[in-house]
């Protein structure tokens, strides 16, 4: 399994939902910065955990 | 065991779990294989067309001391000293959703999967997880030539290069 490729696809099929599942988003969020092979995947997600961080209220 | 030079080669000792385990130089055994009993099991696994001996499955990932990320086992050669835990929580965790996300792998692949005795626990997400994916996300159509979502060209192109690519910290 490619980490990125897997996991990118989860996000974008998370981040579309226009309520945020933190809690999956952020077991994502962990196995692919620990997986992914390549620096893309491991940073690939790190913009939604920040608008989680920031943004909390506006997408949950 | 011998070299036929008459001199027991030394191996390299680290700690696994806590357990101090030597690890033969001539053989080309990861971080994980060098246990005197095995701690967690997961050889039938490489069964699966996903997750392919070349370092790319990442559901054999562990955690060494003072590196930032997870390691794959197995590859990772032990170095004398190192600490490797397999059971830890971050460790665990991350081999859990690894298998989980392997289940909506493309329909072709998925009959070709072989099941992994012992780990319908680990492997099977459950319901509700399952749901909440499926809710969200629908897999693209599988329009791969060999029908496993590309996954033996990305082994080709992996094995490939990976004699080119510097080993960094983290493989």
């Amino acid at each position: 399994m490619h980490a990125l490729r897997v996991g990118t696809e989860k996000a974008v099929g998370l981040l579309a939902a226009p309520k945020w599942d933190a809690e999956l988003l952020g077991e994502l969020t962990r196995v692919m910065t620990d997986s992914s092979i390549c620096g893309l995947g491991q940073a690939a997600i790190e913009s939604g955990e920040e608008v989680l961080k920031h943004f909390a209220k506006d997408v949950s | 065991m011998s070299d036929g030079s008459g001199v027991a080669p030394k191996g390299v000792k680290f700690l696994l779990d806590g357990v101090e385990v030597e690890a033969l130089r001539a053989r080309r055994s990861g971080a994980r294989r060098g246990a005197t009993r095995p701690t967690f099991r997961i050889s039938a696994s490489r069964r699966h067309p996903a997750i392919a001996p070349t370092a790319i499955g990442r559901a054999c990932m562990v955690e060494i001391e003072g590196e930032r990320v997870l390691a794959a086992s197995c590859i990772r050669q032990p170095s004398p000293g190192m600490k490797v835990q397999t059971q830890s929580e971050r460790a665990v965790a991350n081999r859990k959703l690894v298998f989980e996300l392997l289940s909506p792998i493309s329909r072709r692949a998925r009959k070709r999967m072989i099941p992994i005795p012992n780990s319908g626990r680990t492997r099977r997400a459950s319901a509700s997880r399952q749901a909440a994916f499926a809710a969200r996300y629908q897999p693209a159509p599988d329009r791969s030539p060999s029908g496993d979502g590309g996954q033996s060209r990305c082994l080709h192109s992996m094995q490939s290069l990976r004699p080119r690519l510097p080993r960094s910290a983290g493989q």
